[in-house]
């Protein structure tokens, strides 16, 4: 009966996810660039609603431009959670182009592949500087990979790098949210179940997906913190630990 | 032998969703023979099978039952026969405060003084009577029966658990390890305690912390008291005897909005306040 909802549910993702390639690549293609982000947005709505996920958003996105969030990452429906709440995007790994159906969905998206090899890191800075100057909301997770759910890993200060410098003569705002897993089923989540939503290590994607879809039932809460400028903190160490620390405590009532 | 009630006018006292596993499937019983087959079965588990002693007249019905039935909802899990009966395999007794005011005080508290969690700012629950079947303790009938509490905890807005969960037998010295580490590792902040009655109070401190493995503590326990903790459950102070039941009792709370505070803490303990 279960596993029945979940194939059902999986089809459903399958054909929503589907349902919306054309009319996004239409909009991109004519240049319909809020049309676009819209779309994408209430496809990522739909995805949510079809996995059983309740989220839950408190605070404000930034008005200022550049803004750059960074969050805390547990698995790729972190993904899902931020895009249903604001036009993001995102910053992966260039190996995920290569990735089936999902590399497709990333790039219908816009986003920003990021070849991590050290002799290309000032083409991928000025890449994602660029994109920051045109006003776009880029989100970055600092941890650099997903953790298990049970640790949030230390943030890299790496990724603030960007905030050091001024991007068209104006400082970059970074905007710190906390993405926090509270429920599964309408309890609090188990310590044995973390799995079930925290994706890392070398977890498959389809069997930890099809797990998830049999859940059926997840409370999810995206908070957005102060935001804070370059100017206040001038050093990029400073900054991730302002941002870990701000996540951490959000995290905890 | 087996306690079995026609399927076809099987209808739940409230809709909670159609929670099902199989044949297996949790309800809250609305009708006065299932109430009756789950007290067959509390009968069975905590009279015959763990020692417990009935009263003259439990023992005449071999029905465990007390005044609370009348006011609780029955959570249960039942098995779908193949000649269109059920047989309820697990129970589970839950108590609002509604409907605790019809007889004036929750069960927990002839245990406990329960003072610091009636003040709580929203929904409590009692819960208790837990007991499943033998021949049914599996993974699926546990965990269709949390699924049922997840979602009558979620019909009713519940933000606060709580109740009394049992070690067998009356020498709490028996229980020392799992005693101390539960007091040592898991003891509840002061506004969500549960405090047992002075009459009653057995100290639970049996061993110093340093003294107790808590991984093997820890697996050790009671089926049901890993579970509670595992949602991020509490216990109170002190254990209570419970000489009726053969039991040592211990408290229990479970904040339903608690957010797993773990994740975030290895990077929050300044005084970062001005985060919004």
């Amino acid at each position: 009966m279960i596993a029945l909802k979940a194939a059902l549910k999986l089809t459903l993702l399958l054909l929503w996810i589907g349902f919306w390639y054309l009319p996004v690549w239409v909009a991109k293609k004519w240049g319909k660039i809020r049309w676009r982000d819209a779309m994408v947005r209430l496809c990522y709505i739909g995805i949510l609603r079809i996995i059983g996920v309740r989220l839950k958003v408190t605070g404000q996105i930034g008005k200022m431009r550049p803004l750059l969030l960074v969050t805390n990452h547990l698995s790729y429906l972190d993904i899902c959670l931020l895009g249903a709440a604001a036009p993001v995007k995102f910053a992966p790994k260039s190996e995920i182009a290569k990735w089936p159906v999902i590399g497709s969905i990333c790039r219908m998206c816009n986003a920003i592949f990021i070849d991590r090899r050290p002799e290309k890191i000032k083409e991928m800075t000025a890449l994602v500087r660029s994109a920051l100057g045109r006003g776009e909301l880029i989100c970055l997770f600092p941890e650099g990979t997903t953790g298990d759910g049970l640790h949030m890993l230390p943030f890299k200060s790496g990724f603030f790098s960007l905030a050091e410098e001024k991007i068209d003569g104006h400082d970059l705002t970074v905007q710190p949210a906390a993405i926090i897993y509270t429920r599964i089923r309408r309890l609090p989540i188990d310590t044995t179940q973390w799995p079930l939503i925290a994706w890392y290590g070398d977890m498959h994607l389809f069997p930890h997906l099809w797990q998830l879809l049999k859940i059926g039932s997840i409370d999810a809460e995206l908070a957005f913190l102060a935001p804070v400028t370059s100017a206040e903190y001038g050093d990029r160490k400073q900054m991730a630990n302002y941002c870990q620390q701000a996540i951490g405590e959000s995290g905890k009532k | 032998m087996l306690e079995c009630t026609p399927f076809s006018s099987l209808s739940p006292l409230y809709d909670l969703g159609d929670l099902r596993a199989g044949t297996l499937e949790v309800l809250v019983a609305s009708r006065p023979e299932d109430i009756e087959a789950s007290q067959k079965l509390r009968y069975r588990v905590f009279f015959e099978e763990r020692g417990a002693r009935p009263t003259a007249e439990m023992k005449a019905a071999r029905r465990d039952m007390d005044v609370f039935d009348a006011v609780c909802d029955h959570l249960l899990v039942v098995e779908h026969q193949s000649d269109r009966s059920v047989r309820v395999v697990g129970t589970y007794r839950l108590l609002r405060y509604e409907m605790m005011k019809k007889i004036g005080h929750f069960y927990t508290a002839g245990e406990y003084d329960i003072g610091h969690i009636e003040q709580y700012n929203g929904q409590i629950l009692e819960v208790g009577r837990s007991c499943v079947d033998p021949e049914y303790r599996n993974r699926a009938v546990m965990q269709l029966l949390w699924r049922g509490i997840g979602a009558y905890v979620a019909r009713f807005d519940i933000g606060l658990m709580f109740g009394c969960a049992s070690f067998q037998g009356t020498d709490p010295t028996e229980h020392a390890v799992a005693l101390a580490y539960l007091h040592h590792y898991h003891l509840a902040p002061e506004e969500l305690r549960l405090v047992a009655l002075k009459e009653r109070y057995i100290d639970m401190n049996l061993l110093p912390k340093d003294a107790i493995d808590p991984r093997e503590a820890f697996a050790s326990l009671p089926a049901l008291i890993k579970g509670y903790l595992r949602l991020g459950g509490y216990v109170g102070l002190g254990a209570v005897i419970d000489p009726e039941y053969n039991t040592t009792d211990v408290s229990i709370v479970v904040k339903t909005d608690l957010v797993t505070d773990k994740y975030f803490q290895r990077y929050g303990k300044s005084g970062m306040t001005d985060n919004g």
